[in-house]
């Protein structure tokens, strides 16, 4: 048993919990702050398998920026009916019977197979480095065309939400 | 399967729930607000995954968590999106229901 176990467990328990919460709450504004402690959850969970700088960046971009952005859009467009989520008893069966049928099958696969055997740890020198190097790296192994991609996706997002969320963009047309 | 030492069976257990109750959410959620948790949901457990999966079958490389930085910057890109459509939906349907929302025309 290694020190990092039982961390595992309590932070296992308590993502379940969220998640659990987060899904059923009728209350946005409660699931997304549910939501919040999920992503919490994953960055203890990128803590305990040795990647703190993932989980600083999870820290700073979900939880600083993505649920912020999550909640001032909830409490911007503040509707009566969105504000209470209730499926009907059919929708919320079916999906149960869905979720849990592929939560059966699946681990019924994993815990059929065969894994290998967790290798131990090897503690890395400097792994925000070595991950700068990949990342701008053009040669073998190297992910710099995957970066720009993604910088070009990004930019092309900031673009789109600019142009559809700019005044006048909704309104003008006429509702059907 | 014991409980100790946690494995990649216990990984892929956890993040296979995560994932279901993301899939849940999906499933009965009618505002376009509520399924938006439940995909931040599905990808987080996805990046978890991929980076325990490259931290216990090969210790020592960063393939999984760079993997990881890109489903990060992949979801804020969703986020970012699906805001700049919603916002300005729900200014002329204020009830964001996303079963309401069967035209394109907007």
């Amino acid at each position: 048993m290694r020190p990092s176990d039982p961390f595992f467990y309590l932070f296992a328990l308590l993502a379940l919990g969220l998640a659990r919460a987060c899904v059923c709450s009728q209350h946005l504004l409660r699931a997304t702050l549910y939501l919040a402690g999920v992503l919490f959850c994953g960055a203890a969970f990128y803590v305990i398998l040795d990647a703190e700088f993932l989980a600083g960046i999870q820290l700073l971009v979900y939880i600083g920026g993505i649920s912020v952005l999550l909640i001032f859009a909830i409490m911007l467009t503040r509707g009566p009916d969105l504000l209470k989520d209730r499926p009907s008893p059919l929708r919320r069966n079916l999906a149960l019977a869905l979720s849990l049928s592929f939560m059966g099958l699946c681990s019924f696969l994993v815990l059929r197979t065969d894994w290998p055997a967790a290798l131990p740890a090897e503690p890395h020198e400097n792994p925000v480095r070595d991950m700068g190097v990949r990342l701008l790296n053009p040669g073998e192994g190297g992910l710099l065309l995957p970066f720009e991609v993604i910088s070009v996706l990004l930019l092309c997002v900031a673009i789109a939400a600019i142009y559809l969320a700019r005044p006048g963009s909704g309104e003008e047309r006429p509702l059907s | 399967m014991s409980f100790f030492p946690v494995g990649i069976q216990h990984w892929l257990l956890l993040c296979l729930a995560l994932f279901s109750f993301g899939l849940y959410g999906l499933l009965t959620r009618r505002s376009a607000m509520g399924l938006l948790l439940a995909i931040e949901i599905m990808v987080n457990s996805a990046a978890v995954l991929v980076v325990a999966l490259i931290h216990l079958l090969h210790p020592g490389k960063l393939d999984g968590q760079l993997s990881a930085l890109f489903f990060i910057a992949l979801a804020a890109a969703e986020v970012v999106l699906a805001l700049g459509i919603y916002v300005p939906l729900a200014r002329s349907r204020p009830s964001g229901d996303v079963t309401q929302l069967n035209d394109l025309r907007g």
